[in-house]
């Protein structure tokens, strides 16, 4: 795993704005993507990219692009593609006609992620967003009819309005699709999006744990397993792409506002488009110590539900992990927060929840 | 150069907080050429950045200033600053003491608020020369003749001559300066009597000892004299003199009638007390000059650090601070929940504040502060009457035979309409009433005994809200009275916490009870387990909330572009809990243990 690299590459559009997206976006414009393009193609030159496991373009909506330009796209990213690549595509429902399927599966998209959110559509529409439960089954069989089969659908729980019996259908309607995977995202209200705007309040963390616990609960029955805090896979479908950033491995992050993990740096580029399209690509960058790159590792590993390697670790990192941090480990695993088992290092399978307290105790 | 007493005015400037005393006194220093354009910096008389920060004088200040009036002649005006806080009225009634006369300075946008008119009263106590200043003329919503009116109003002084000024751009300045000259009396004193300076501020420097800031009433004072401080005999010889221009300019002799500073090798600022008078040994005043008082703590609290390593760096502090703080007390004190620290005493609540800032800020020491507590009198069935700053060490009730608590009579000033409300939290404030006295048609003083606990236990807060800011208030001590007063103890998990122990007024118990268990359950973060809150009297659960336990804290998403600000996240989420004391298995926050002061009656 370590040894692989991954290429996100970011489509800022949209052809509308949902009210909880906190990710860079704008409402798509045929000649602005069209010369955004270009200057992706331009960046992704500047940076030697070579040998990538996998490839995930993500948003934005990266399925608004009108087929001319979707075929540019795919042709810029043609050149990173190579035999057994992982490459997921994110698309929303009403924009991903089966002409768009087609051409992604002829570019050896293999994977794409949907976002669906919810199948109510009063909840839908609250999100403002504009596709309907018969829409996601028509999206689905397309996919399955171009062997896309690696489908993931996005859902989020914990929003306004949502009751549980609201979130029960949401499961249910969830697994009752032909996908490999689900991720599912407690709603967080951030203050530049509408619901921010609207003052929208996040549940209460009793509500949401309980949702939360449900969900799980349901999916696991239903043989997705849940690998991650808020991701959910068939055997043998976890999102490799996504794994790889758990991993603490290397990655390129090209287009506005992506950040990569190059050697040891982190880098952060630009929000804005204008100087985006002057070249202008990276806003900020950090420079990662050994100790810096082990707190990644750790931070990032426990979010997994195997958790993480510690043999592996300690190579890595030269050091003896159990030493390391042993009074800690003891503090943690006498309250049955953290486990040690079969040489892997992972919280404890009911407080993956509270994750972040574990670490600030664990890390600090 | 000496100038005759006919060419002094001592002068005092009065204005709530914000109403523009120090950018007044920025400008006169300015248009008196005191100091240069180049060297102005705003607000020079607020030396601490504390005081520039918050607006606020704490230390006073004293400045001389020449000034060529329009007569032609030369003047010599010395500008005693005060502090403007219910804490420190003594300070500034001193200060006002060496002062002729007073500039009053009243927004124009805002009018006349309560704690001015505090100061009008000790102003007009002291037969200070008023002259009324109505400020920020130049803002569009200054009000000039309302404001007018509201002086004459609720403090009976004319004002068809009040200046209109914008001390921001320095508008008719220069005419409160011929007021200055016209208005204020010349100081008065004999040169040749025996000598009489009045204290009113003092600070420490390390080369010269304390220098004690004086207003020579009666006599002379020389470099070389013995001098005495009469209020404790102790005899030192006059090493310096001089007066602040405001930078310290040496003299060799200040007369009657003028303001300076004086050093004598003195060691210990608690020996240099404002009121006080300083006379010569060898002719000394028959009497001191009168208003004296020792001035101590009123409230207590323990002093905690957060990181139990920096005790010997908070006791450095302490000392730093007590070396330019004759109010501040301290001495070392054990909790079993917070470990060392010391127990501190205050003048008030204000002051309390301040010595926590300044220890944050400047010393960089994250502290745990316990809830305020006055002394109590603890009176043993074996005849023994033991002092307690502590309600943690309370002894053993079986042993206790009566519980006495301070009473302070409270001058509560204010506008006839707000007599009932006043009178009603009087009452809720467990007050006696003394007496209702008539200023005029508008003003009235209540008079009340009131328990120090109640205080400052949100009294002056409250005093606010049922006035809409007009009531103003005074207190001194006046004694020990029993009651009837229990020790309520605050259990996290079953635990007795020793640092939230409070004493508590037996048919207030179970109120405040439960008001301190719902506070706590809001301040202390949810915990992995579920923690039991509750507060007992004498062994018995009076009151009880269970801190959920956590739940949910998690970022539920993490990827490419998230991970950099996820550990942004735990960085400031840790850097949060450095203000936190683990006490067994829970996490208390500093705020838990103010929660006792805290509570609000109004949201039950």
């Amino acid at each position: 795993m370590k040894k692989n690299k991954g290429l996100y590459v970011h489509i800022p559009f949209c052809s509308h704005i949902c009210a909880y997206c906190d990710f860079c976006k704008m409402i798509y414009n045929e000649s602005l993507c069209n010369n955004y393009l270009k200057e992706l193609e331009k960046e992704l030159a500047s940076l030697n990219i070579k040998d990538i496991a996998s490839i995930y373009v993500g948003g934005g909506t990266p399925s608004s692009l009108s087929l001319q330009n979707l075929h540019l796209l795919l042709d810029i990213l043609s050149k990173y593609v190579r035999q057994g690549i992982h490459y997921t595509f994110e698309a929303n429902v009403e924009s991903l006609s089966e002409d768009k399927i087609a051409l992604l599966h002829r570019y050896g998209v293999n994977r794409v992620s949907l976002g669906v959110q919810s199948f109510s559509d009063d909840l839908l529409k609250d999100m403002n967003r504009f596709h309907n439960e018969n829409d996601v089954k028509i999206a689905i069989d397309l996919l399955h009819k171009h062997h896309i089969d690696d489908i993931n659908i996005d859902l989020i729980y914990g929003l306004p309005n949502q009751s549980f019996s609201l979130l029960k259908n949401d499961v249910e309607k969830a697994l009752s699709l032909d996908v490999t995977h689900i991720s599912t995202y407690a709603l967080m209200v951030n203050p530049n999006t509408l619901y921010g705007i609207k003052k929208v309040k996040e549940k209460d963390d009793d509500v949401l744990r309980e949702e939360y616990d449900y969900i799980c609960e349901k999916l696991e029955e239903k043989g997705f397993k849940r690998y991650e805090v808020s991701n959910f896979a068939k055997e043998g479908f976890c999102s490799f792409h996504n794994k790889l950033y758990w991993s603490n491995c290397q990655y390129y992050g090209c287009g506005l506002g992506a950040s990569s993990y190059i050697g040891d740096v982190r880098y952060d580029n630009t929000k804005s488009l204008n100087k985006y399209l002057k070249g202008e690509y990276v806003a900020s960058q950090e420079l990662l110590s050994r100790e810096d790159k082990l707190f990644y590792e750790l931070m990032l590993g426990l979010r997994m539900s195997e958790g993480i390697c510690i043999k592996e670790l300690n190579e890595e990192y030269d050091i003896d992990f159990e030493t390391k941090y042993k009074e800690k480990i003891a503090k943690l695993v006498s309250d049955n927060l953290l486990q040690i088992e079969k040489g892997y290092v992972k919280v404890t399978k009911s407080n993956l929840y509270i994750l972040d307290y574990i670490e600030r105790i664990l890390l600090y | 150069m000496k100038y005759d007493k006919e060419h002094i005015r001592n002068f005092s400037i009065i204005a709530h907080i914000d109403h523009g005393k120090s950018t007044l006194a920025d400008r006169i220093l300015e248009l008196t050429n005191t100091v240069s354009k180049r060297e102005m910096k705003d607000q020079l008389l607020d030396s601490m950045d504390l005081e520039r920060e918050r607006g606020i004088t704490i230390k006073l200040n004293a400045v001389s200033l020449n000034y060529r009036a329009q007569n032609g002649e030369d003047y010599l005006f010395n500008l005693i600053d005060t502090p403007g806080h219910v804490d420190f009225t003594y300070e500034v009634s001193r200060s006002l003491a060496a002062c002729e006369g007073a500039l009053l300075v009243v927004d124009a946008t805002q009018g006349v608020e309560a704690q001015t008119l505090a100061n009008v009263y000790l102003a007009i106590d002291n037969d200070l020369e008023i002259i009324p200043v109505i400020n920020k003329v130049d803002l569009p919503s200054a009000d000039v003749e309302r404001t007018k009116e509201e002086i004459e109003k609720t403090i009976g002084l004319p004002c068809d001559e009040a200046i209109g000024v914008s001390a921001k751009t320095g508008l008719n300045v220069e005419k409160i300066l011929e007021e200055i000259v016209n208005k204020i009396p010349c100081p008065q004193g004999d040169e040749n009597a025996p000598l009489k300076a009045l204290i009113f501020d003092s600070f420490y420097d390390s080369y010269r000892g304390v220098v004690a800031q004086v207003r020579i009433k009666e006599g002379t004072l020389r470099v070389g004299d013995q001098i005495v401080l009469m209020s404790n005999g102790l005899s030192y010889q006059v090493t310096e003199l001089g007066i602040r221009n405001p930078k310290e300019v040496k003299e060799d002799v200040l007369y009657a009638g003028e303001v300076g500073w004086v050093a004598a090798q003195i060691k210990d600022i608690t020996e240099v007390r404002p009121g006080d008078t300083i006379t010569l040994k060898n002719n000394p005043s028959k009497e001191p000059l009168p208003g004296y008082r020792k001035l101590n703590p009123m409230v207590y609290c323990g002093l905690y650090p957060c990181d139990s390593k920096k005790y010997q760096d908070l006791k450095e502090a302490l000392e730093k601070l007590s070396l330019n703080d004759a109010s501040l007390h301290f001495e070392p004190e054990t909790s079993q929940a917070l470990g060392f620290g010391f127990r501190c005493g205050f003048l008030g609540l204000l002051h309390m504040d301040v010595v926590q800032e300044r220890l944050e800020r400047e010393y960089n020491i994250d502290l745990i502060l316990t809830a305020p507590s006055v002394i109590y009198h603890i009176y043993l069935h074996d005849g023994t009457m033991i002092e307690l700053d502590n309600p943690a060490k309370m002894p053993d009730l079986t042993l206790v035979k009566e519980i006495q608590e301070p009473f302070v009579e409270a001058k509560i000033m204010t506008p006839k309409e707000f007599v009932g409300p006043i009178m009603q939290l009087a009452q809720e404030k467990r007050g006696n009433y003394v007496d209702l006295v008539y200023f005029d048609d508008s003003r009235m003083e209540l008079i009340y005994e009131l328990p120090l606990s109640e205080i400052i236990y949100n009294f002056f807060d409250k005093l606010k809200s049922y006035s809409r800011g007009y009531a103003s208030f005074d207190y001194s001590l006046s004694g020990y009275l029993p009651n009837k007063l229990v020790k309520m103890d605050i259990l996290l998990n079953g635990e007795p916490i020793d640092a939230l122990s409070s004493i508590v007024f037996k048919d207030f118990a179970y109120k405040r009870g439960q008001q301190i268990v719902t506070k706590l359950k809001d301040v202390i973060p949810r915990q992995q387990f579920e923690v039991p809150v509750q507060a007992a009297i004498g062994g018995k659960i009076i009151a009880r909330t269970d801190i959920k336990a956590m739940r949910k804290d998690v970022l539920a998403k993490c990827y490419g572009g998230d991970i950099s600000r996820k550990k942004k996240l735990l960085d400031k989420q840790k850097e949060g809990k450095k203000r936190m004391k683990s006490i067994g298995t829970v996490e208390v926050p500093q705020e838990a243990f103010m929660a006792i002061l805290s509570v609000d009656e109004e949201n039950e």
